[in-house]
């Protein structure tokens, strides 16, 4: 079976570890990745505490699929409660990460307590050391993993690590392993950074196996023709996740000058063939065939080599902050790595910033920034003073929610529950408008995306509401399911569009699943999640897109004119909670959580049952 | 005589390691990346390195090990695993030697690898030995 039914318990208090096992029953519930590691979350951080504190937890966890030859299976996923919401995060990274952890024998780590001094986990085939990490406190993320396999002499151990925005816990800091591949939404950097942890090194030796090999293999010959046939897979194999800038542009989707517009001027200049010119190297994560990971370098800034820059970057240090200079959003985009900053939130706060100097509300003294600095030089000095938490990148640090708050300029800060909004502007797709409102972790675009569908016409078009409850409610736990695979979406497409996966799954843990047994795992995830962030306090209130998005219509592009009015949102939601089974007010109703053998959460929101 | 081996076109690799799960899935119908006997490293942003046996002339794994467990034949340089200690000497002399945990590994030629990668980055090439 392709489960170890293994957890390893780290405690950085006490330099302790310990080996547990994790029921069948559960592995039966949550398959893997985010669904177990969203259990473990649930039972293991108590409501209330603090993220920063020592209270919280980070759990790595393995998918059902990691470590196995299963095309793309090679991410990792990492829970823990978001110091950017304070509420429930699920982040996940690709690389090789992921399949090294799992290769230690083990499908759930849980990393907890507070180490007294800087310090490093060398996971050795399942053995913990704990390293003193004083040497590497202030290095960055390319640097902190390079220097990591050089001391402990050995080329094939995997890094996660921070930089410096871990270290300062600047709140939307990420994890980053494999150079430039990173947990990146969220903040769990800072979580690490507020344990003390500089990084994590996997080596692995564990045999993964199967129980029906000759099946798995037919499996994964069957995906990878149904991977290579897929029509969006070639495209981001040709251009990578850069290719969808123009389509997004020409649609008036692209938030431009922090959300006010939606199509950039400049666009040819960063577009995807730009970016393509300059290609360095392409790569590869674990076991993928779409090498979706375009290498590019900034010859003229910083020097410094990425993957990339992805469709967001490229959109939130590109076009929201007035950047038209491919080379200038490479060297932000390097700065992100490094540092460990969450290159969509980087680009948010940053984009508010610079909106909020134009129209004069704050001053260019009270930023500190210098009269002859150009906008190049402005974005790349802010990315150092919010990394280092200097001067206003103190306040920037906290994340556009807080400090939109501190001006008074809380109806303009793009977020939602706090996570500030990635690159498709809700005015323009009223599907994504949903997706934002009620993804677990805050304003994401990974949990569902009815933009592609809107624009081809499957889905009525960005500026109606008709059908995209059902779609957003019915695509979430689709999802959440495939992110309990461990895989990557790309290859596959969001949820079960195939019987690849499910093939693959039953031929790797020997179950009888199908689309909809999986489905219902997926929604008993959702569900999970949506009761953690109950029991944070969110309600229907927070469910709602910040008044920008409400009350101003946008002024250019496919949907000018077009607002996503709360009553709107209203609508969209009472249609939402209705399909998943949740009250009024946004809490799963008990009878829900009974069927999806959720009781325990059942009765901590509604007490105990009666009968 | 021809000497076959395997050959990677580093261009084209991206590093995907399809082809180390491939090779242990072969040997020992497992994964296990670190039971390969092709690695591939990341040895910067975007710098790979690959290592498997390139089926030298004068090899110096064959002296190298003091148990007489490496012989260059006419299928080329094989370790016979029941006659190795896993010592490690070959590993000293070559990084193109791994362990799998019991003997010393190198690549045989057997193309298991080739079929599955992605980006028909590898080949089973033929030397004209002099």
């Amino acid at each position: 079976m392709s489960y170890f039914g293994r957890l390893l318990r780290i405690d950085l208090s006490s330099n302790t570890s310990k080996d547990e096992e994790i029921s069948k029953n559960l592995l039966q519930q949550f398959l893997g990745g985010k669904g177990l590691g969203a259990w473990f979350l649930y039972k293991e951080v108590p409501a209330g505490c603090n993220p920063l504190s020592e209270e919280n937890k980070l759990i790595f966890a393995l998918g059902a699929l990691s470590g196995t030859m299963a095309p793309a299976a090679s991410k990792y996923h990492l829970l823990t409660k978001s110091p950017l919401t304070g509420i429930f995060l699920d982040s996940n990274s690709g690389g090789h990460f992921g399949p090294e952890l799992k290769a230690c024998g083990y499908d759930v780590f849980i990393i907890e307590g507070k180490a007294p001094k800087p310090v490093i986990i060398f996971i050795d085939n399942g053995r913990v050391n704990f390293l003193p990490a004083d040497d590497y406190w202030g290095l960055g993320i390319y640097d902190t993993e390079e220097k990591i396999r050089e001391s402990l002499g050995d080329k094939r151990i995997r890094v996660a690590s921070i930089g410096i925005a871990g270290e300062n816990l600047v709140k939307f800091a990420c994890i980053g392993n494999d150079y430039s591949r990173h947990a990146g939404r969220g903040g769990a950097g800072a979580v690490m950074g507020s344990k003390n942890l500089k990084a994590i090194a996997v080596r692995g030796n564990h045999n993964v196996e199967v129980v029906h090999p000759f099946e798995f293999i037919q499996a994964v010959s069957e995906a990878n023709s149904w991977i290579k046939d897929n029509p969006w897979v070639k495209s981001k194999r040709r251009w990578g996740t850069a290719g969808s800038a123009q389509l997004m542009n020409e649609q008036g989707v692209w938030p431009v000058n922090n959300f006010s517009q939606t199509s950039f001027q400049q666009f040819e200049k960063i577009g995807h063939e730009v970016f393509d010119h300059g290609l360095v190297k392409r790569l590869s994560c674990a076991n993928c065939s779409v090498s979706c990971s375009k290498g590019y370098r900034d010859t003229t800034f910083t020097g410094g080599e990425i993957e990339g820059p992805e469709f967001e970057t490229i959109c939130l240090l590109g076009a929201n902050v007035g950047l038209d200079d491919p080379q200038a959003i490479a060297a932000a985009n390097y700065l992100c790595n490094n540092f460990g900053l969450d290159t969509i939130s980087a680009g948010v706060v940053i984009g508010m910033v610079i909106d909020a100097l134009d129209k004069g509300i704050i001053s260019r003294k009270v930023v500190g920034l210098s009269e002859n600095k150009n906008r190049v030089e402005m974005v790349l000095w802010l990315l150092e003073q919010i990394a280092n938490r200097c001067g206003f990148g103190n306040i920037m640090a906290e994340g556009v929610r807080d400090f939109a708050g501190q001006f008074g300029l809380e109806s303009l800060a793009p977020h939602v529950k706090g996570l500030e909004l990635p690159a498709y502007d809700p005015r323009a797709s009223f599907g994504i408008g949903l997706a934002y409102q009620t993804s677990d972790r805050g304003g994401c675009h990974l949990r569902s995306w009815p933009t592609g569908r809107e624009i081809t016409g499957i889905l009525s078009p960005g500026n109606s509401i008709d059908g995209k409850a059902e779609f957003v409610s019915g695509q979430q736990h689709e999802k959440a399911a495939q992110e309990c695979f461990g895989v990557c979406q790309f290859p596959y497409g969001i949820g079960f569009l195939s019987n690849s996966l499910v093939n693959l799954l039953n031929a790797a843990i020997g179950s009888n699943h199908d689309n909809s047994s999986l489905i219902k795992v997926g929604e008993r995830v959702w569900n999970l999640a949506r009761c953690f962030n109950n029991r944070e306090g969110i309600t229907r209130a927070d469910d709602l897109l910040p008044a920008k998005f409400a009350d101003e219509p946008l002024p250019d592009g496919r949907f000018k004119g077009t607002r996503l009015t709360y009553e709107l949102q209203n609508r969209m939601l009472d249609e939402y909670y209705q399909l998943n089974g949740w009250s009024s007010e946004g809490i799963p109703c008990r009878k829900k959580l009974e069927e999806l053998g959720l009781d325990e959460m059942a009765s901590d929101l509604w007490g105990e049952s009666q009968v | 005589m021809n000497m076959k081996h395997l050959f990677l076109i580093r261009d084209k690799c991206t590093g995907c390691r399809t082809c180390e799960y491939s090779c242990s899935l072969h040997h020992y119908n497992v994964f296990n990346p670190s039971r390969s006997r092709i690695q591939i490293y990341r040895t910067g942003c975007l710098d790979l390195e690959a290592k498997y046996c390139v089926q030298c002339v004068k090899p110096r794994c064959v002296p190298a090990c003091p148990e007489k467990a490496i012989k260059q034949g006419e299928n080329g340089v094989r370790i016979e695993s029941k006659l190795c200690n896993h010592c490690g000497q070959c590993m000293k002399v070559c990084d193109r030697i791994f362990s799998d945990g019991c003997f010393a590994i190198m690549c045989n030629n057997c193309g298991a690898c080739v079929d599955v990668c992605p980006e028909e980055a590898l080949e089973i090439r033929v030397r004209k030995k002099i």
